[in-house]
């Protein structure tokens, strides 16, 4: 295997990459995110998140304070469909009857 | 304790294992450490957390695919499978990507005309090996929907200190926790200075600590709208999601371990040090030997103290340049040449997790000594936002010590009974490093 410093093993973001697409002007936290996709994978930032605010505050001298965090979106674990679908709120906002059309 | 009694398969090899070990933990003791390969260079990849925050261990288990192989215990008849890798992570064609390309940018290239993205869009997919449909259903029964007056978000110390502050209080309560109830105090081995709850090793206050069955749910709280709790649970008639409104929330949901920024940090093999913890300490497997244990605080320092009384040899190193090791690790460059390894111990810290926190709508701050960002809150454990409580290393106090004092206050501030004192009393008995003190004193004042 090649030497690479990983960030984010779910997507295999390196340094490098984070490095490169600061360069490119990407030095707020969501759009970094959105074009190297670190913090997008299934640990949904729980292994990459600080490592990546870190190297931010590092490369371009920003206050980490400053730089922020991401969205948390539930859910925060791997949750199958059919077990949400089997929960009794999943149904509060079906319509009493289906539109034919 | 040491019995393999029970089989399960892996790409189709049968291996021994121990009931209810977890997956990730059974294949690693017959030292396979590859357990999946990575979606674009497909590296080899092995679990790294062993807590459900790496990519390390996801694998296909009797049909159904992502299933996190350090979440799931192993049962006789268990099919595992490899789920990315072609035919398997070990024998994987694929792994020549890693070799080929220097460096890809997945999210920029091949994105115009659309005819080249789309062509590349299948290939890519079916090369990184996620999206195979279930062959198996998993069994699902309908939640619960459950009013109580306190709940707790979490059973490590903090949790479990809650939850016993709340009971000597009456209040009506409920915990979850999806591991076991215990959650640092399970790889603990050292004696614990619990307060009111006495001294002892870390496994047997969890004991002590452990709520009856009526008052917890052994499930993970998978997210927070506004003042509801979404818990996810197997229960004996399949998996159901439960629906919890409390009066009022105490999140005690730990922490995620850090990796460490060096070449080779995610060889099969490289493990954070409180996965390293866990290996040994709790499901009694080394993680290798000899052992290199990177650059030790105060969680690396714990394992190679540990790893000592198990008679393992550890070689501390300061400084490294890279790991080595293909597919797995091999040792550690250093400046004075090579030393050799079969794992290698990071430990680059822990930082609250911050998921549930910011759901609940708890602001947060950075402070780099307690692990960067971490959520606004008072010694009592209450936050800015009216009945959420944080505690424990979701708040930054990552010691066992800190973690039970911090989460018997908020059991106490929720309950009605507030405590006295807490500030001082946490800092004197929670073990913190002066840093960590001054960082918690900046955190308590701006809440
Ligand atoms: S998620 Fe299972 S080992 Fe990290």
């Amino acid at each position: 295997m090649k030497d690479r410093t990983l960030v984010c093993p779910c997507e295999d973001v390196t340094t490098h990459d984070i490095r490169e697409a600061i360069d490119l002007g990407y030095i707020a936290l969501e759009p970094l995110k959105r074009v190297t996709a670190v913090t997008t994978g299934p640990c949904q930032g729980k292994w990459c998140l600080s490592a990546t605010i870190a190297l931010l505050a590092e490369e371009t001298g920003q206050d980490p304070e400053a730089i922020g965090g991401i969205t948390h979106r539930q859910p925060v674990r791997g949750v199958p469909l059919a077990v949400l679908a089997e929960h009794p709120l999943a149904h509060d906002d079906e319509p009493e009857e289906e539109d034919p059309s | 304790m040491t019995e393999e009694r029970i089989t399960i398969h892996w790409d189709g090899e049968p291996l021994p294992a121990r009931q209810g070990d977890p997956i990730a933990v059974a294949l690693y003791r017959q030292g396979i450490k590859v357990q999946t390969r990575s979606i674009k260079y497909h590296r080899a990849r092995g679990p790294q957390c062993f807590t459900g925050d790496c990519p390390g261990c996801m694998v296909r288990i009797d049909g159904i695919p992502n299933v996190r192989g350090c979440q799931t215990g192993a049962q006789d008849g268990m099919r595992i499978e490899s789920q990315i890798g072609t035919p398997t992570a070990k024998n994987d064609i694929f792994r020549i990507v890693d070799r080929l390309f220097e460096h890809f940018d997945h999210e920029r290239r091949f994105v115009r005309p659309r005819i080249v993205r789309e062509t590349y869009q299948a290939i890519a997919r079916r090369m990184a090996g996620f999206g195979t449909q279930p062959t198996d259903s998993i069994t699902t029964t309908s939640g619960e929907q459950i009013e109580t007056g306190i709940f707790i978000a979490g059973g490590g110390p903090a949790g479990l200190a809650a939850y016993n502050a709340v009971r000597d209080a009456n209040a009506n309560v409920l915990i979850a926790d999806a591991d076991g109830f215990g959650g640092q105090l399970l790889h603990t081995p050292r004696s614990v200075d619990a307060g009111p709850h006495g001294e002892h090793p870390g496994p047997r206050l969890a004991q002590n600590l452990a709520p009856p069955e009526r008052e917890r749910i052994d499930g993970t709280v998978v997210g927070i709208w506004d003042d509801i709790a979404a818990v996810l649970e197997e229960t004996p008639d399949g998996w159901a999601i439960h629906t919890i409104k409390p009066d009022t929330m105490i999140i005690a949901n730990g922490a995620s371990e850090n990796p460490a920024m060096i070449d080779g940090n995610d060889r099969p093999g490289v493990l954070g040090a409180r996965a390293a913890r866990i290996l040994l300490n709790r499901y009694r497997t080394p993680p290798g030997d000899p052992l290199i244990v990177l650059d030790p605080y105060r969680e690396g320092q714990a394992f190679a103290q540990e790893a000592q009384d198990h008679g393992l040899t550890v070689r501390i190193v300061d400084e490294a340049i890279r790991i080595t090791g293909d597919p797995a690790v091999t040792g550690v460059d250093t400046p004075n040449g090579h030393v050799q390894a079969t794992a290698v111990i990071t430990d680059s810290g822990l930082t609250p997790s911050p998921e549930l926190g910011r759901q609940a709508g708890i602001p947060y701050t950075y402070e780099e000594a307690l692990g960067g960002r971490t959520p606004l809150h008072r010694p009592d454990g209450s936050t800015p936002i009216p009945r959420v409580l944080i505690a424990g290393s979701a708040a930054g106090h990552h010691t066992p010590e800190a973690a039970i004092r911090s989460g018997r206050w908020a059991g106490q501030t929720a309950a009605g009974t507030p405590p006295k004192a807490a500030a001082q009393t946490l800092l004197s008995e929670g073990r913190f490093e002066d840093d960590e003190e001054g960082a918690l004193r900046r955190v308590w004042r701006t809440a």
